[in-house]
């Protein structure tokens, strides 16, 4: 059971380890009272970059559908599609739109070489799943095309090629123009796995690059699955949401301030004696037993806070060792030995029970090509590897991924870079933890 | 906002945390205290040059420059991110250095260190590292000359024994089979030479088994009882995991007790206590 001498309040602290909101209800933390993590979750949902200046050299080319998909007699060598972005644009949103002043949004991206389709929430409302931006804007932006450039019944279907690849061919839009952060339904590891679809350069491409933000932003697509899953219920609840707090929100100030501390010298080892010192000192754990050789066995007081402090240290010594080497790729082991470590070293469960280590021995195995795999930046938390772990480790793969400084062949700005336009004006993705304090302060009352 | 000073504190009297390491009152769980103490100073026994240790690494000539995987970091700038202002790029990061990697091959027949024990080690003593997780070899990552910095202390030091310790890039097979009539480790790659004549033994290869312009003397190799009171692996046949066993367990029954009382969420019914 929970101890309940410790009361279920939060402070978080953002990025720069300043004090934003005291006494946050953890209960206002949980996505379905919290409107910052829901207009988050909807406007990430709701959202589909659809390539134009793709369409247009697929269209141009007759190389519809990717690799190995070469038809000259579809081709359209002088379709002046990216000319006349603007009125295909109109066209989208006349398309698209349900009513006047409804939340539909379609804007040009990279001087017009992309276009941006957030679909009202009529739509979203009426829909059964998270496809529709990627169906409805594909579609709309096939008729755009057609109707734009009055093409003939006999090369209009090249058109729809050239959007949407060789779906329904395939399972997914391979070799098309739609660039979605989700992957498709047929591709998920179990059922209600649709936020975990996001890759860790989506995220840290929203993130800009910020470490903390992009940790915070996988806690809140990891929350939302957590929801959508049924995991965030009952007895579960608790040890998900100061897990939330203390890893992704900086809760206490307690990643910040082992980072600060370790950042200059500091090892993986050296943020475990950081973490420990704070356990202790505020009762999150005790010793249970001092064993002949001198040899301290501690035990949690509170289970679930210790889980919470031992994943604020795994993501704190990411942020140290990756950091230090600027460098993403260790991720997987500062996650391993982290976790070994802090077991062999206290007595203590590590992060989530053991889920956290055997995922870090995996990853490491996958992203160093000992099992093929990939590389960090591509992993997202719908992995068989990153399913395993629920929300702890795929904040810690996306602070490392923003660290890098220029060794992964796939960075954030080559694969997801437009992530980084689009939700610039949505304050929600721009302070994700000061949004989220605000929103629980406000939900979280008297909520139980 | 910082916690107040109290919370810095594991104790009143203002005590830091002291890590731990392992239990165990035995000298195998006292050499892993050592070992993996990054306030232990390692014995150093052994001399090796930096042009050593380049050509024992193999991935540039001496002299050359280090290739980089991008720009210097103070060209390129960095990202608006706090986290970058607080935490310290190591020199091969800050110069963009390639990542590059040595990888060790241990006996299971005394060797000072071995794998499980070299990982621990790692993260306790080194900034950022990259170790993978394998059983009979294990590479250690590294910015090109962070690497160069660890890999002396790593060599030159009581941790390490030329006869049942290697470094090899490739073909690493040889850990778990006998040692030789000399009491070597296998190599199919043959990379060392032992010379009776001075008991020592002659790197001739480099990790990748090219052979070098001129062989490195890694010095005498260690006799078996020695490496017996060196070695950090618990073995039958010198100090046996019997001896510490019941403090292992105890350490290790706690974390598997309290990993079952949080996969299950509640406190455990009777019937599932021990």
């Amino acid at each position: 059971m929970p101890n309940k001498t410790i009361p279920d309040y939060v402070n978080l602290h953002d990025d720069h380890g300043k004090l934003i909101a005291e006494k946050v209800p953890l209960d206002g933390l949980d996505p379905v009272r919290n409107r910052a993590l829901m207009k988050m979750l909807y406007e990430l949902k709701r959202t589909v970059i659809i390539d134009l200046a793709k369409v247009e050299k697929s269209l141009r080319t007759g190389e519809i559908g990717g690799e190995y998909c070469r038809m000259p007699h579809y081709a359209m060598p002088d379709l002046p599609l990216l000319e006349r972005v603007e009125k295909v644009r109109e066209r989208i949103e006349s398309l698209v739109r349900t009513s006047k002043d409804d939340d539909c949004k379609v804007e040009l991206l990279e001087k017009g070489r992309q276009v941006v389709i957030k679909l009202p929430r009529s739509t979203m409302d009426a829909s059964a799943d998270y496809t529709a931006p990627a169906l409805v804007g594909g579609s709309a932006a096939v008729q755009s095309i057609v109707e734009e450039f009055d093409i003939s019944p006999f090369k209009a279907q090249a058109c729809s090629s050239a959007v949407f690849g060789r779906y329904p061919s395939t399972i997914d839009f391979k070799g098309g123009a739609i660039n979605s952060p989700f992957g498709v339904p047929l591709r998920l590891e179990h059922l209600g796995y649709g936020y975990r679809t996001v890759t860790s350069n989506v995220i840290v491409s929203i993130a800009n690059r910020n470490a903390m933000k992009s940790a915070a932003l996988s806690g809140c697509f990891e929350m939302g699955y957590l929801v959508n899953a049924g995991n965030l219920l009952g007895r579960y609840k608790r040890l998900y949401l100061l897990g939330f707090a203390y890893e992704c929100l900086n809760a206490d100030n307690l990643t910040y301030d082992s980072v600060k501390a370790q950042g200059k010298n500091g090892t993986t080892g050296k943020v475990i004696c950081e973490v420990m010192d704070r356990a202790i000192s505020n009762n999150v754990v005790r010793k249970k037993e001092t064993l002949p050789s001198g040899f301290t066995v501690y035990e949690p007081v509170d289970l679930e806070l210790w889980n919470a402090y031992a994943a604020s240290g795994m993501l704190a010594a990411t942020m140290v060792n990756c950091g230090a080497s600027r460098c993403a790729h260790s991720v997987s082991s500062v996650m391993l030995n982290y976790n070994e470590m802090l077991a062999m070293e206290t007595g203590l469960p590590d992060v989530e029970f053991g889920r956290a280590v055997g995922t870090a021995l995996l990853l490491d195995f996958l992203t160093h090509a000992l099992y093929g795999g990939g590389e960090v930046g591509l992993m997202n938390a719908n992995h068989p590897n990153l399913k395993t772990t629920k929300l702890f480790a795929m904040p810690c793969v996306c602070a490392a991924t923003a660290l890098d400084a220029g060794t992964l062949t796939y960075p954030p700005e080559k694969m997801a870079g437009s992530f980084s336009q689009i939700f610039k004006d949505v304050r929600e993705f721009r302070d994700p933890i000061e949004s989220i304090a605000e929103a629980a302060l406000e939900g979280g009352k008297g909520s139980g | 906002m910082q916690m107040p000073e109290k919370n810095k504190r594991s104790n009143q009297k203002g005590e830091r945390y002291r890590p731990q390491f392992c239990p165990g009152k035995t000298t195998v769980a006292k050499n892993r205290r050592n070992y993996l103490n990054p306030d232990y100073k390692l014995k150093k026994i052994r001399d090796l040059t930096d042009v050593d240790i380049t050509k024992l690494l193999g991935f540039r000539a001496v002299g050359e420059v280090y290739k980089s995987a991008h720009p210097p970091l103070d060209e390129t700038g960095e990202p608006d991110c706090p986290i970058r202002q607080i935490v310290e790029p190591t020199p091969g990061a800050k110069a963009g250095d390639a990542i590059r990697f040595i990888q060790f091959t241990d006996s299971i027949y005394f060797a000072p260190l071995m794998s499980t024990m070299r990982a621990r080690l790692y993260h306790w003593r080194f900034r950022g590292c990259d170790v993978g997780a394998l059983s009979g070899r294990i590479p250690l990552e590294m910015r090109e000359r962070d690497l160069e910095a660890v890999v002396k202390q790593l060599l030159e030091t009581e941790i390490f024994d030329p006869a049942v310790n290697a470094v090899r890039a490739i073909t690493v097979h040889g850990h778990s089979l006998r040692l030789d009539e000399n009491g070597v480790m296998f190599d199919a790659k043959r990379r060392t030479l032992y010379s009776p004549k001075d008991n020592c033994v002659y790197y001739i290869k480099d990790q990748w088994g090219r052979t070098l312009d001129a062989p490195i003397n890694f010095g005498r190799k260690a006799d078996e009882e020695e490496l017996k009171k060196r070695t950090c692996a618990y073995r039958t046949d010198n100090v046996d995991f019997k001896e510490d066993e019941g403090e292992f367990l105890k350490t290790i029954n706690g974390v598997y007790e309290s990993r079952v009382r949080g996969g299950w969420g509640r406190e455990l019914p009777a019937a599932a206590k021990p």
